[in-house]
């Protein structure tokens, strides 16, 4: 539930309208602000209601209560929530996020901190999914054991089900306290030191030339990369296998094969063109949901990403990070979402002449 | 050769050794990094807003004030300022700055530069002002008259009323002074590039990951030992126990309390104890049944098997409790050792004497965090023992101080550390005046007048023979009148790998880490 | 006859063996407090984290309670949360999912940009929200989860639903001027349940993960109660000190976990043969 790898299967079978793809999109798009402000409002309106406030959470840390009333005002959680509400709006539309109430901190720098590693994370842990869901797929298929079948979607179920807390620290204790071949969490060793350009730190460590701090990066990315993959490497798994069995028994398979070409060749051409299209909706929607949805992981792995942002966040009833923060994550994922249509559109020639 | 005398030779023999030992093992070196192992890494130093206890310890490790607290035998130490004067209304106070210190990015420490940086939360003109700079509410502001710098070297504070904690309060995490020159530099978001005069100065922060800090070679009680310090996040307990493992991490508070034993065999790490400093508690809501009733809080104090909670609920890691402050608090009273005592007979008397129907239904409101889950379950098995039917309310943190400052607990567990060595920082925020926001919301109850009443002259008496008065007297009122139930004193555990050296276990144990002697050893 | 059994049970030994480890899983949770030998709340502090012995066969935990008594307990929290969450969830997505795959129109785009609302907020911090707000307690976790399951299940059915209107059967129905209610309970309703099986008993593992996670960030059953999730949650800083407490409980949850998802796929197997032996 970490990333919401729930909406795996719907995804898998993708709806698809039948309108041309130029027609969908502009409809799609007109949804964005609507879609946008739905999740804007909802986030508002969810915590207003929670108990407890900006202000409760950090009131025993201030012995001048005035100071706290004055804060108050500053924020403006003295007047009434609808007056609240339509000045939030109002400053949403100008696209200003205001100031993180608890640590005063501008939200769109927050979310330069926030959004390049969470990206980042969410690429490695794709790669991974993919890498291991594709080639075990493959196999299953190509050796066709009933024992390779079963342990893919065992692999699977678990991935699915076994909560990330734990699939977390047991990755910790084994590779990082017992072997010692990764650092235990975050984002890149204690102390070492590099430049800040984009906070991409694939692109800046790159571009500096500082291949120490990329090789401790990319250490740092592994566990939670491969913690993330596995959730979705079995999904994979089992929609290559099926997307192959399908081509496998199809047609024109069938009168290459009696053409004589070369079996391998008809697999990868065929099988994995068919393969691509559920694959990419899925990966594309988890990629969407771990830019927001990654708490868990990144709580385990001190990683200092926008769902370890987030949960704080909540947990300290900060209603302008929350506010900001879920914007962006709802926004990525619509996006994503779109992208992951226009893709399909462009892969799959049938539904780009659907219309004529 | 008799053989008493061959006994006192190996004595003396033995004496040299240990002297030779502890010679060598006393002699501070300089060099290395020492990893610091936080619960959390707030997403800037700005000293206005609270950033969580990560946020602190960077705080308190890079910054200075006024002066620094000696939480060890109370009182303040020279910091910025060599030395002071409170005159003998307690209403004016003269500062006199320490000569050529300089601030990280290399801005001459000036009195001029301290009164800036001090008045920033009143300056709205100010580059870096930033409307809600709440944290500033703890260096007492509104009781300023004024605040001058007469020349580069002396600065002149007027108070309207006197405030026995107005020096102690410089030594807080909000009392530390930023340079003017960042202030003008990166105005509203100074607080993500803070240059302080503190030992050891930012290096680079990465805001909810890590701090790293380098030396101060021009600190001006000298360069500290350790050459480069980082303070690094780890929310997750497991996570942080696989680091101290790994030997990632040298130094930690936010381990499980379960892990001493093992780790106490260890070959690389060492568990030191911290003072009793911080109060750990039962808040009962005086304003709401059944706990208005004051035979249910002395029944519920008399319910509580200390003994068994310290030692299963906290690993051993607390000592018996007394009162509201602790024992090294000015004014505490061991009196309260004989009220906060484990007596489940009297408890049941006290619950039939109050005639109510048993069990009497009441709620456990708690964090969801930490310890605190198994002391709530075995607060909640004590307290069915001798006749409730106790409900527990799990909460998280933003849940749990919303509904206590809403005044819909019945009973609450928290705790209460010290940030400043002096009573009066737990007796108000324990027993606020005014009480609004107070955990138990003692307002409600007839004595509060007199609590608040004594809160307050605790704070404006200067004499510390009469404060002491005071707080004894404050202290038998909570006890009498009992909205809090006290469970102990925590002694936290303070995970160390071997090669720290010289820990501070004082100030540490309430949360405001001082690595400024710490040295590493190798 | 004999030939017959053979048969089956080469089709389906595993989705059998499934069942088989299911209903004894269902049968200890529901006779708990027979076979447990002790009291899962019973504390003994002075017997705190003993590693598994003949007493108590799986260790005890913090307090001194008997883990294996817990493990037996611990089901049945979690299973009717996570089984009335997926319930739910299942019955509001149809709903949903039907509505707008088979009207169509402005409802259907209105019903599935509702659906991508709740999709693109964070489930997990959506859950946290829901139990912040409720409280904790099994029916507000069993809220959180299934509210987050919902949409799920809404484009999953719609998306069938959409294909299986322009089926001919359906066309058929239509032109001999079968009624929508007719056409949806007749036609459309069984053809969509072979898939949402599947989904039902892959979410149903989702459900119990989802559970214990919300466990895990403080939110989820009351204190004490014996869950395998709470177990695992509360359980996880002992990983280094007292293993057994944690493990136990997860073991358990990944036995339910996997009978769940291979007795659904034989369910499907049986329902929908064309499927056979093709995986997803």
């Amino acid at each position: 539930m970490d990333c919401a790898i729930t909406s795996i299967q719907s995804c898998a079978a993708k709806d698809y309208d039948g309108n041309s793809m130029f027609g969908y999109l502009l409809k799609r798009l007109i949804w964005l602000p609507i879609v946008l402000w739905a999740v804007s409002s909802l986030t508002f309106l969810a915590l207003r209601i929670v108990p407890g406030n900006p202000i409760q959470t950090v009131r025993n840390q201030v012995m001048d209560k005035s100071q706290l009333a004055q804060v108050e005002a500053v924020w403006g959680l003295n007047r009434p929530i609808a007056e609240q509400y339509l000045h939030f709006l109002a400053r949403l539309v100008r696209g200003d996020l205001g100031l993180a109430m608890s640590s005063g901190v501008p939200i769109r720098r927050m979310i330069f901190e926030r959004m390049p590693p969470t990206i980042e994370l969410a690429v490695v842990s794709l790669f991974v999914s993919t890498a291991l869901g594709v080639l075990s797929g493959v196999a299953s298929v190509a050796i066709r054991s009933r024992a390779i079948d079963y342990s893919i979607r065992t692999a699977s179920i678990l991935g699915l089900s076994l909560p990330l807390f734990w699939v977390g620290i047991m990755l910790i204790i084994l590779f990082s306290v017992k072997l010692r071949w990764t650092p235990t969490s975050g984002r890149i060793g204690a102390g070492v030191d590099y430049e800040v350009i984009t906070n991409f730190m694939f692109y800046d460590l790159i571009a500096t030339g500082n291949w120490e701090a990329f090789g401790s990066f990319l250490r740092h990315l592994v566990l939670p990369g491969v913690t993330i993959g596995l959730t979705s490497a079995g999904f994979v798994a089992r929609l290559t296998r099926s997307a192959m069995l399908e081509v496998m028994h199809s047609d024109y398979v069938r009168t290459a094969r009696a053409k004589g070409l070369y079996e391998r060749s008809v697999i990868w051409k065929h099988a994995m063109r068919n393969a691509m299209l559920p694959i990419i909706t899925l990966q594309g929607l988890q990629f969407g949901s771990i830019l927001g949805g990654a708490v868990i992981t990144e709580r385990v792995f001190s990683y200092p990403g926008m769902g370890a942002w987030l949960l704080d966040g909540i947990l300290e009833r900060d209603y302008s990070v929350v506010q900001g923060g879920i914007i962006f994550v709802a926004l990525a994922y619509v996006l994503m979402n779109l992208l992951v249509d226009m893709l399909y559109h462009i892969i799959d020639p049938r539904l780009r002449n659907a219309k004529r | 050769m008799s053989k008493s005398h061959c006994f006192s030779k190996l004595f003396v023999i033995l004496l040299l050794l240990i002297a030779l030992g502890t010679a060598t093992a006393q002699e501070p070196q300089y060099g290395g990094t020492l990893v610091f192992g936080a619960e959390s890494m707030g997403d800037s130093f700005d000293i206005g807003f609270w950033h969580g206890f990560g946020g602190v310890h960077v705080i308190d490790t890079i910054g200075e004030g006024l002066v620094r607290a000696d939480f060890e035998n109370g009182g303040a130490l020279p910091g910025l300022a060599e030395s002071w004067e409170i005159s003998d209304d307690g209403l004016t106070y003269t500062f006199h700055i320490r000569d050529g210190m300089t601030f990280h990015d290399g801005e001459p420490v000036t009195a001029g530069a301290i009164v800036r940086s001090m008045t920033r939360p009143i300056s709205p003109d100010d580059p870096s002002y930033i409307d809600g700079m709440y944290m500033y509410g703890n260096q007492g502001t509104s009781n300023w008259e004024s605040i001058d710098a007469v020349d580069d070297s002396t600065i002149v504070l007027q108070l309207m009323q006197p405030n026995a904690t107005q020096l102690l309060v410089f030594s807080r995490p909000d009392g530390a002074i930023i340079s003017p020159k960042a202030m003008d530099e990166y105005g509203a978001e100074v607080g993500l590039n803070m240059s302080m005069a503190g030992p050891y100065k930012i290096e680079r922060f990465v805001p909810g990951q890590e701090a790293v800090l380098s030396a101060n070679e021009d600190y001006w009680a000298g360069r500290p030992y350790i050459d480069q310090i980082v303070i690094r996040a780890y929310p997750d307990e497991a996570a942080i126990l696989a680091a101290l493992e790994a030997g990632e991490i040298d130094m930690t508070l936010y381990a499980p309390f379960t892990s001493v034993p093992r780790l106490q065999d260890s070959e690389n790490i060492r568990v030191e104890v911290g003072a009793p400093l911080v109060d750990l508690f039962v808040g009962a809501n005086v304003a709401k049944e059944p706990f208005d009733n004051l035979l249910l809080r002395q029944a519920a104090n008399y319910a509580l098997d200390r003994e068994t909670l310290i030692e299963a609920g906290l690993n051993g890691f607390a000592e018996m409790p007394a009162s509201l402050l602790g024992p090294l608090d000015l004014g505490f009273d061991e009196a309260g050792r004989e009220v906060s005592v484990y007596d489940p007979e009297r408890a049941k008397e006290l619950l039939a004497e109050s005639g109510m129907d048993l069990p009497v239904a009441i709620e456990v409101a708690y964090e969801n965090n930490r310890f605190w889950p198994q002391m709530a379950e075995l607060i909640a098995a004590d307290l069915e023992a001798v006749g409730f039917d106790v409900t527990l309310d799990r909460l998280d943190a933003g849940s749990f101080w919303g509904k206590v400052g809403d005044g819909q607990t019945q009973l609450s567990i928290n705790q209460r550390s010290t940030f400043v060595p002096d009573p009066h920082d737990k007796a108000i925020l324990m027993a606020r005046a005014g009480a609004e926001g107070s955990q138990t919301q003692h307002q409600a109850l007839e004595a509060a007048d007199a609590i608040d009443a004594l809160v307050t002259a605790g704070v404006s008496t200067v004499d510390s023979m009469e404060r002491e008065a005071i707080y004894r007297e404050f202290q038998a009122l909570m006890l009498e009148q009992l909205p809090y139930i006290y469970i102990g004193y925590l002694t936290p555990p303070i995970f160390v790998s071997k090669r720290v050296q010289n820990v501070e276990t004082f100030g540490t144990a309430g949360g405001r880490i001082n690595l400024r002697e710490v040295w590493l050893s190798e | 006859m004999r030939a017959r059994l053979g048969v089956i049970w080469r089709r389906y030994d595993i989705a059998l063996v499934s069942s088989a480890i299911f209903i004894f899983i269902l049968l200890v949770t529901i006779l708990a407090s027979v076979i447990a030998p002790y009291d899962p709340m019973a504390r003994n502090i002075k017997n705190r984290f003993a590693p598994p012995s003949r007493e108590n066969v799986f260790g005890t935990d913090q307090l001194g309670r008997d883990v294996f008594s817990r493990v037996i307990h611990g089901g049945r929290p979690i299973l009717s949360a996570s089984v009335s969450a997926v319930v739910c969830a299942l019955a509001a997505g149809t709903a949903i999912g039907v509505a707008g795959g088979y009207l169509g129109g402005p409802l259907d785009t209105a019903l599935m940009r509702l659906m991508d609302v709740m999709l693109s907020f964070p489930s997990i911090l959506l859950a946290i929200l829901i139990v912040a707000t409720l409280g904790v307690g099994l029916l507000n976790v069993t809220v959180a989860i299934g509210f987050s399951m919902a949409p799920v299940f809404a484009r999953l059915v719609r998306s069938i639903v959409i294909t299986l209107v322009h089926e001919e059967y359906v066309s058929a129905a239509r032109s001999l001027g079968a009624s929508d209610y007719h056409i949806i309970l007749k036609h459309i309703l069984p053809n969509m349940m072979p898939p949402i099986f599947v989904q039902a008993s892959a979410m149903l593992a989702v459900a119990i993960g989802a559970a214990s996670a919300l466990n895990f960030i403080g939110l989820g059953v009351e204190p004490g109660t014996p869950d395998w999730g709470m177990m695992v949650a509360e359980g996880q800083r002992l990983i280094f000190d007292a293993a057994h407490v944690p493990l136990f409980p997860g073991l358990v949850i990944t036995i339910t976990v996997l009978s769940v998802n291979y007795m659904g796929d034989g369910l499907r197997d049986h329902l929908d043969p064309k499927l056979r032996g093709q995986g997803l």
